[in-house]
Protein backbone atom coordinates (compact mmCIF):
# COMPACT_ATOMS: atom_id res chain seq x y z
CA UNK A 1 0.00 0.00 0.00
CA UNK A 2 1.48 3.32 -0.93
CA UNK A 3 0.67 6.75 0.42
CA UNK A 4 1.64 10.00 -1.28
CA UNK A 5 3.00 12.79 1.11
CA UNK A 6 4.59 15.59 0.29
CA UNK A 7 8.74 15.12 0.02
CA UNK A 8 8.70 11.53 0.67
CA UNK A 9 6.68 8.00 0.37
CA UNK A 10 6.44 5.14 1.38
CA UNK A 11 5.61 1.19 1.62
CA UNK A 12 3.96 -1.27 4.20
CA UNK A 13 4.82 -4.71 4.91
CA UNK A 14 5.30 -7.57 6.79
CA UNK A 15 9.24 -8.55 5.60
CA UNK A 16 9.48 -11.36 7.30
CA UNK A 17 9.95 -14.02 4.29
CA UNK A 18 11.11 -12.17 1.40
CA UNK A 19 11.29 -12.74 -2.04
CA UNK A 20 12.77 -11.10 -5.57
CA UNK A 21 9.18 -9.64 -6.38
CA UNK A 22 8.87 -8.08 -2.94
CA UNK A 23 12.34 -6.62 -3.38
CA UNK A 24 11.94 -5.49 -7.23
CA UNK A 25 8.51 -3.57 -6.25
CA UNK A 26 10.43 -1.57 -3.38
CA UNK A 27 13.43 -1.27 -5.67
CA UNK A 28 11.13 0.32 -8.51
CA UNK A 29 8.76 2.07 -5.90
CA UNK A 30 12.00 3.84 -4.43
CA UNK A 31 12.95 4.72 -7.96
CA UNK A 32 10.19 6.91 -8.33
CA UNK A 33 10.38 9.05 -5.27
CA UNK A 34 13.30 10.89 -3.90
CA UNK A 35 13.01 9.68 -0.30
CA UNK A 36 11.51 6.48 0.16
CA UNK A 37 10.31 4.59 3.54
CA UNK A 38 8.75 1.15 5.02
CA UNK A 39 6.55 0.70 7.45
CA UNK A 40 6.54 -2.45 8.84
CA UNK A 41 3.96 -3.81 10.88
CA UNK A 42 4.23 -5.24 13.89
CA UNK A 43 3.93 -8.41 15.55
CA UNK A 44 1.45 -7.22 17.69
CA UNK A 45 -0.46 -5.84 14.12
CA UNK A 46 0.61 -9.10 12.05
CA UNK A 47 -1.45 -11.33 14.80
CA UNK A 48 -4.75 -9.16 15.12
CA UNK A 49 -5.24 -7.46 12.05
CA UNK A 50 -3.21 -9.43 9.70
CA UNK A 51 -4.24 -13.13 11.14
CA UNK A 52 -0.49 -14.29 10.62
CA UNK A 53 1.96 -14.95 12.72
CA UNK A 54 5.23 -13.43 11.89
CA UNK A 55 8.53 -15.52 10.98
CA UNK A 56 10.60 -13.07 12.67
CA UNK A 57 10.60 -10.16 15.47
CA UNK A 58 9.45 -6.88 14.53
CA UNK A 59 13.20 -5.60 15.08
CA UNK A 60 14.34 -8.45 12.90
CA UNK A 61 12.15 -7.67 10.25
CA UNK A 62 12.59 -3.96 10.08
CA UNK A 63 16.60 -4.28 9.72
CA UNK A 64 15.46 -6.93 7.02
CA UNK A 65 13.60 -3.83 5.69
CA UNK A 66 15.88 -1.17 6.15
CA UNK A 67 18.52 -3.11 4.20
CA UNK A 68 16.57 -3.30 1.09
CA UNK A 69 18.06 -1.59 -1.87
CA UNK A 70 16.39 2.02 -2.08
CA UNK A 71 15.10 2.27 1.14
CA UNK A 72 15.74 5.31 3.28
CA UNK A 73 14.34 4.69 6.80
CA UNK A 74 11.96 2.51 8.34
CA UNK A 75 8.62 2.77 10.89
CA UNK A 76 6.66 0.50 12.88
CA UNK A 77 3.37 0.53 12.08
CA UNK A 78 1.15 -0.60 14.82
CA UNK A 79 -2.57 0.68 14.05
CA UNK A 80 -5.14 1.13 10.94
CA UNK A 81 -5.57 4.73 11.40
CA UNK A 82 -4.36 6.60 8.01
CA UNK A 83 -3.49 9.70 10.16
CA UNK A 84 -1.39 7.98 13.19
CA UNK A 85 0.75 6.35 10.02
CA UNK A 86 1.56 9.27 8.43
CA UNK A 87 2.26 10.97 11.71
CA UNK A 88 4.96 8.40 12.40
CA UNK A 89 5.99 8.19 8.74
CA UNK A 90 6.87 12.07 8.87
CA UNK A 91 8.64 11.46 12.28
CA UNK A 92 10.81 8.67 10.91
CA UNK A 93 11.49 10.66 7.32
CA UNK A 94 12.62 13.92 9.44
CA UNK A 95 14.55 11.90 11.50
CA UNK A 96 16.26 10.51 8.31
CA UNK A 97 16.64 13.91 7.45
CA UNK A 98 18.39 15.25 10.20
CA UNK A 99 21.26 12.01 10.37
CA UNK A 100 21.42 12.96 6.65
CA UNK A 101 22.38 16.55 7.54
CA UNK A 102 24.67 15.56 10.42
CA UNK A 103 26.58 13.00 8.07
CA UNK A 104 27.29 15.11 5.38
CA UNK A 105 28.75 18.23 8.22
CA UNK A 106 32.05 18.07 8.45
CA UNK A 107 33.36 15.08 10.39
CA UNK A 108 34.81 16.16 13.65
CA UNK A 109 38.20 14.26 13.15
CA UNK A 110 40.24 13.56 10.07
CA UNK A 111 41.57 10.04 10.82
CA UNK A 112 40.18 7.20 13.23
CA UNK A 113 41.09 3.88 14.32
CA UNK A 114 39.40 1.01 15.93
CA UNK A 115 41.69 -1.74 17.02
CA UNK A 116 40.87 -5.27 17.77
CA UNK A 117 41.32 -8.71 17.01
CA UNK A 118 38.30 -8.82 14.64
CA UNK A 119 37.73 -13.09 15.59
CA UNK A 120 34.86 -14.17 13.62
CA UNK A 121 33.18 -10.92 12.40
CA UNK A 122 30.03 -10.21 13.79
CA UNK A 123 26.86 -6.92 13.86
CA UNK A 124 28.46 -5.66 17.26
CA UNK A 125 31.54 -5.14 15.01
CA UNK A 126 30.12 -3.61 12.17
CA UNK A 127 28.05 -1.30 14.13
CA UNK A 128 30.85 -0.18 16.51
CA UNK A 129 32.65 0.38 12.80
CA UNK A 130 30.10 2.38 11.26
CA UNK A 131 29.79 4.47 14.41
CA UNK A 132 33.32 5.44 14.00
CA UNK A 133 33.13 5.88 10.32
CA UNK A 134 30.49 8.86 11.86
CA UNK A 135 33.42 10.72 13.42
CA UNK A 136 35.84 10.25 11.02
CA UNK A 137 36.87 11.47 7.26
CA UNK A 138 39.16 7.97 7.24
CA UNK A 139 38.56 4.51 9.10
CA UNK A 140 41.41 2.42 9.79
CA UNK A 141 40.82 -0.77 11.11
CA UNK A 142 43.99 -2.58 13.08
CA UNK A 143 44.02 -6.18 13.07
CA UNK A 144 45.81 -8.16 16.03
CA UNK A 145 48.39 -10.64 14.83
CA UNK A 146 48.08 -13.78 15.53
CA UNK A 147 51.10 -13.62 17.40
CA UNK A 148 50.45 -10.68 19.45
CA UNK A 149 46.54 -12.01 20.79
CA UNK A 150 48.26 -15.41 21.54
CA UNK A 151 51.40 -13.62 23.35
CA UNK A 152 48.91 -11.53 25.27
CA UNK A 153 45.49 -13.18 25.39
CA UNK A 154 47.27 -16.59 25.60
CA UNK A 155 44.76 -17.85 23.36
CA UNK A 156 44.82 -18.80 19.97
CA UNK A 157 41.95 -16.38 17.42
CA UNK A 158 39.59 -19.03 15.52
CA UNK A 159 40.37 -17.21 12.21
CA UNK A 160 43.53 -16.38 11.13
CA UNK A 161 45.33 -12.75 10.62
CA UNK A 162 44.51 -13.39 6.63
CA UNK A 163 41.44 -14.29 7.65
CA UNK A 164 40.47 -11.68 9.87
CA UNK A 165 42.05 -8.71 7.92
CA UNK A 166 40.84 -9.86 4.02
CA UNK A 167 37.36 -9.47 5.77
CA UNK A 168 38.02 -6.08 6.84
CA UNK A 169 39.75 -5.08 3.81
CA UNK A 170 36.69 -5.85 1.57
CA UNK A 171 34.48 -3.11 3.26
CA UNK A 172 33.36 0.30 1.76
CA UNK A 173 34.03 1.90 5.07
CA UNK A 174 37.15 0.99 5.87
CA UNK A 175 39.79 2.96 4.11
CA UNK A 176 43.06 0.67 5.33
CA UNK A 177 43.24 -1.95 7.39
CA UNK A 178 46.89 -2.07 9.47
CA UNK A 179 48.44 -4.88 11.48
CA UNK A 180 49.43 -4.47 15.21
CA UNK A 181 51.94 -6.91 15.21
CA UNK A 182 54.01 -8.59 18.04
CA UNK A 183 56.24 -5.78 18.92
CA UNK A 184 54.12 -3.12 17.69
CA UNK A 185 53.64 -0.64 20.71
CA UNK A 186 50.65 2.07 20.88
CA UNK A 187 53.32 5.04 19.98
CA UNK A 188 54.18 2.51 16.91
CA UNK A 189 50.72 2.06 15.92
CA UNK A 190 50.43 6.16 15.90
CA UNK A 191 53.67 6.91 13.63
CA UNK A 192 51.93 3.96 11.18
CA UNK A 193 48.68 5.94 10.85
CA UNK A 194 50.68 9.46 10.48
CA UNK A 195 52.97 7.56 7.73
CA UNK A 196 49.60 6.76 6.19
CA UNK A 197 47.86 10.52 6.36
CA UNK A 198 51.35 12.12 6.40
CA UNK A 199 49.44 15.90 6.28
CA UNK A 200 47.67 14.90 9.78
CA UNK A 201 48.33 16.08 13.66
CA UNK A 202 48.13 14.27 16.09
CA UNK A 203 45.02 16.38 17.13
CA UNK A 204 43.40 15.13 14.08
CA UNK A 205 43.11 11.39 15.40
CA UNK A 206 41.34 9.53 17.41
CA UNK A 207 41.15 6.13 18.76
CA UNK A 208 37.87 4.60 18.79
CA UNK A 209 36.97 1.37 21.61
CA UNK A 210 33.19 0.16 22.12
CA UNK A 211 32.33 1.81 25.97
CA UNK A 212 32.92 -1.67 27.42
CA UNK A 213 36.43 -1.02 27.01
CA UNK A 214 36.10 2.29 28.40
CA UNK A 215 37.20 0.98 32.36
CA UNK A 216 40.00 -0.55 30.95
CA UNK A 217 41.59 1.59 28.39
CA UNK A 218 41.32 5.26 30.37
CA UNK A 219 44.02 4.88 32.79
CA UNK A 220 46.17 4.72 29.14
CA UNK A 221 44.19 7.89 27.72
CA UNK A 222 46.90 10.17 28.87
CA UNK A 223 50.42 7.65 28.55
CA UNK A 224 49.68 5.78 25.80
CA UNK A 225 47.51 7.69 23.60
CA UNK A 226 49.04 10.87 24.30
CA UNK A 227 48.36 13.53 22.08
CA UNK A 228 44.93 11.74 19.92
CA UNK A 229 42.33 11.56 20.94
CA UNK A 230 40.19 8.87 22.78
CA UNK A 231 36.46 8.02 22.30
CA UNK A 232 34.55 5.48 23.47
CA UNK A 233 31.16 4.34 21.19
CA UNK A 234 28.10 4.07 22.62
CA UNK A 235 26.23 0.94 22.07
CA UNK A 236 23.53 -0.81 24.10
CA UNK A 237 25.14 -2.45 26.65
CA UNK A 238 22.57 -5.61 27.10
CA UNK A 239 22.76 -5.95 23.15
CA UNK A 240 26.30 -6.28 23.61
CA UNK A 241 26.65 -8.94 26.37
CA UNK A 242 24.29 -11.18 23.20
CA UNK A 243 26.51 -10.07 20.46
CA UNK A 244 29.50 -10.53 21.49
CA UNK A 245 32.95 -12.20 20.39
CA UNK A 246 33.42 -14.34 23.40
CA UNK A 247 29.49 -15.46 23.23
CA UNK A 248 30.38 -16.03 19.28
CA UNK A 249 33.93 -18.00 20.07
CA UNK A 250 32.00 -19.69 22.87
CA UNK A 251 29.55 -21.28 20.55
CA UNK A 252 31.82 -21.68 17.64
CA UNK A 253 34.23 -23.90 20.03
CA UNK A 254 31.42 -25.76 21.60
CA UNK A 255 30.52 -27.06 18.17
CA UNK A 256 34.37 -28.45 17.62
CA UNK A 257 35.93 -24.85 16.37
CA UNK A 258 35.70 -23.78 12.71
CA UNK A 259 38.10 -26.51 11.65
CA UNK A 260 36.00 -29.10 12.34
CA UNK A 261 33.24 -27.16 10.44
CA UNK A 262 34.73 -26.49 7.43
CA UNK A 263 35.97 -29.89 7.90
CA UNK A 264 32.37 -31.57 8.00
CA UNK A 265 31.03 -29.02 5.32
CA UNK A 266 33.96 -29.80 3.22
CA UNK A 267 33.15 -33.83 3.44
CA UNK A 268 29.40 -32.98 3.21
CA UNK A 269 30.45 -32.30 -0.15
CA UNK A 270 31.99 -34.66 -1.34
CA UNK B 1 -28.14 -18.29 23.60
CA UNK B 2 -29.17 -15.90 20.63
CA UNK B 3 -26.00 -14.72 18.47
CA UNK B 4 -26.12 -10.93 18.45
CA UNK B 5 -25.32 -11.12 14.73
CA UNK B 6 -26.39 -13.34 11.73
CA UNK B 7 -23.01 -13.36 9.72
CA UNK B 8 -19.67 -11.79 10.19
CA UNK B 9 -16.15 -12.56 8.83
CA UNK B 10 -12.43 -11.47 9.37
CA UNK B 11 -9.71 -10.91 6.38
CA UNK B 12 -6.12 -11.98 6.79
CA UNK B 13 -2.99 -13.95 5.77
CA UNK B 14 -3.10 -17.22 7.83
CA UNK B 15 0.38 -18.69 7.04
CA UNK B 16 1.07 -19.01 10.15
CA UNK B 17 -2.05 -19.65 12.62
CA UNK B 18 -0.93 -18.43 16.74
CA UNK B 19 -3.05 -19.77 19.58
CA UNK B 20 -4.28 -15.95 20.05
CA UNK B 21 -5.28 -15.66 16.11
CA UNK B 22 -7.28 -18.93 17.14
CA UNK B 23 -8.82 -17.44 20.08
CA UNK B 24 -9.51 -13.89 18.48
CA UNK B 25 -11.48 -16.03 16.01
CA UNK B 26 -13.25 -18.12 17.75
CA UNK B 27 -14.59 -15.12 20.27
CA UNK B 28 -15.81 -13.14 17.02
CA UNK B 29 -17.51 -16.87 15.53
CA UNK B 30 -18.97 -17.11 18.93
CA UNK B 31 -21.45 -13.43 18.70
CA UNK B 32 -22.52 -14.94 15.58
CA UNK B 33 -24.68 -17.48 13.38
CA UNK B 34 -22.54 -17.61 11.17
CA UNK B 35 -18.61 -16.83 10.52
CA UNK B 36 -15.78 -16.77 7.93
CA UNK B 37 -12.45 -16.26 6.82
CA UNK B 38 -11.19 -14.48 3.67
CA UNK B 39 -7.36 -15.56 2.58
CA UNK B 40 -5.49 -13.22 0.81
CA UNK B 41 -4.05 -14.59 -2.51
CA UNK B 42 -0.65 -15.15 -2.83
CA UNK B 43 -0.11 -12.62 -5.21
CA UNK B 44 -1.73 -10.25 -2.77
CA UNK B 45 0.01 -11.53 0.39
CA UNK B 46 3.47 -10.64 -2.00
CA UNK B 47 2.31 -7.27 -3.63
CA UNK B 48 0.64 -5.64 -0.62
CA UNK B 49 1.49 -7.72 2.44
CA UNK B 50 5.76 -7.54 1.78
CA UNK B 51 5.99 -11.07 2.82
CA UNK B 52 6.57 -14.22 0.55
CA UNK B 53 3.98 -17.09 2.25
CA UNK B 54 5.55 -20.32 3.65
CA UNK B 55 1.85 -22.04 2.96
CA UNK B 56 0.57 -21.80 -0.81
CA UNK B 57 -2.73 -20.12 -1.20
CA UNK B 58 -4.92 -23.52 -0.75
CA UNK B 59 -2.92 -24.41 2.47
CA UNK B 60 -4.16 -21.20 4.10
CA UNK B 61 -7.18 -21.44 2.76
CA UNK B 62 -7.49 -25.28 4.50
CA UNK B 63 -5.85 -23.66 7.81
CA UNK B 64 -8.38 -21.27 7.92
CA UNK B 65 -11.37 -23.35 7.84
CA UNK B 66 -10.00 -26.08 9.99
CA UNK B 67 -10.01 -23.32 12.84
CA UNK B 68 -12.81 -23.72 15.38
CA UNK B 69 -15.95 -21.86 14.62
CA UNK B 70 -15.48 -21.02 11.16
CA UNK B 71 -17.93 -22.09 8.84
CA UNK B 72 -16.85 -20.82 5.62
CA UNK B 73 -13.76 -19.27 3.73
CA UNK B 74 -13.58 -17.35 1.01
CA UNK B 75 -11.09 -16.11 -1.59
CA UNK B 76 -9.79 -12.38 -1.53
CA UNK B 77 -7.84 -11.48 -4.10
CA UNK B 78 -7.82 -7.62 -3.80
CA UNK B 79 -7.36 -4.86 -1.20
CA UNK B 80 -9.78 -2.44 -3.14
CA UNK B 81 -12.58 -1.57 -0.51
CA UNK B 82 -14.99 -1.45 -3.39
CA UNK B 83 -14.23 -4.61 -4.77
CA UNK B 84 -13.88 -6.21 -1.13
CA UNK B 85 -17.47 -5.34 -1.04
CA UNK B 86 -18.45 -7.44 -4.29
CA UNK B 87 -16.54 -10.10 -3.43
CA UNK B 88 -17.88 -10.10 0.01
CA UNK B 89 -21.75 -9.60 -0.67
CA UNK B 90 -21.36 -12.46 -3.62
CA UNK B 91 -19.94 -15.01 -0.79
CA UNK B 92 -22.62 -13.66 1.83
CA UNK B 93 -25.44 -14.21 -0.95
CA UNK B 94 -23.67 -17.71 -1.42
CA UNK B 95 -23.86 -19.06 2.20
CA UNK B 96 -26.77 -17.63 3.07
CA UNK B 97 -28.50 -19.38 0.23
CA UNK B 98 -26.82 -23.15 1.31
CA UNK B 99 -27.64 -23.08 4.83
Amino acid sequence: MNKEAKNYNYTMGIFDVICRAIRTKVKDEAKKNEVYGIGVYTDRYCEEELMTYPMKRTEERTEIARCLEGVDFVFPVDTKDVKQIEEVAQKAYLEYIEGKKEKEEVKKYKVGFVLGSFDIFHAGHLENLMLAKDMCDKLVAVVKTDERITKNKKKTPRQSTAERAAVLKLMSIIDNVIYMDLDTTRQDLISDIRELYSEIELKDIVAIFGSDLSEKEQPFITTDWNGINVVFTDRNPEKMKVVSSTNYQNICDSNGGIKTLEKVETENLR
Amino acid sequence: MKKSKKIDFSIGIFDIISDSIKDKIKREASNCELYGLGVYTDEIVIEEYGTYPTKKFEDRMKSAKQIEGVDFVFKVNSTDIKELKRIIEQVYIKVLKNK
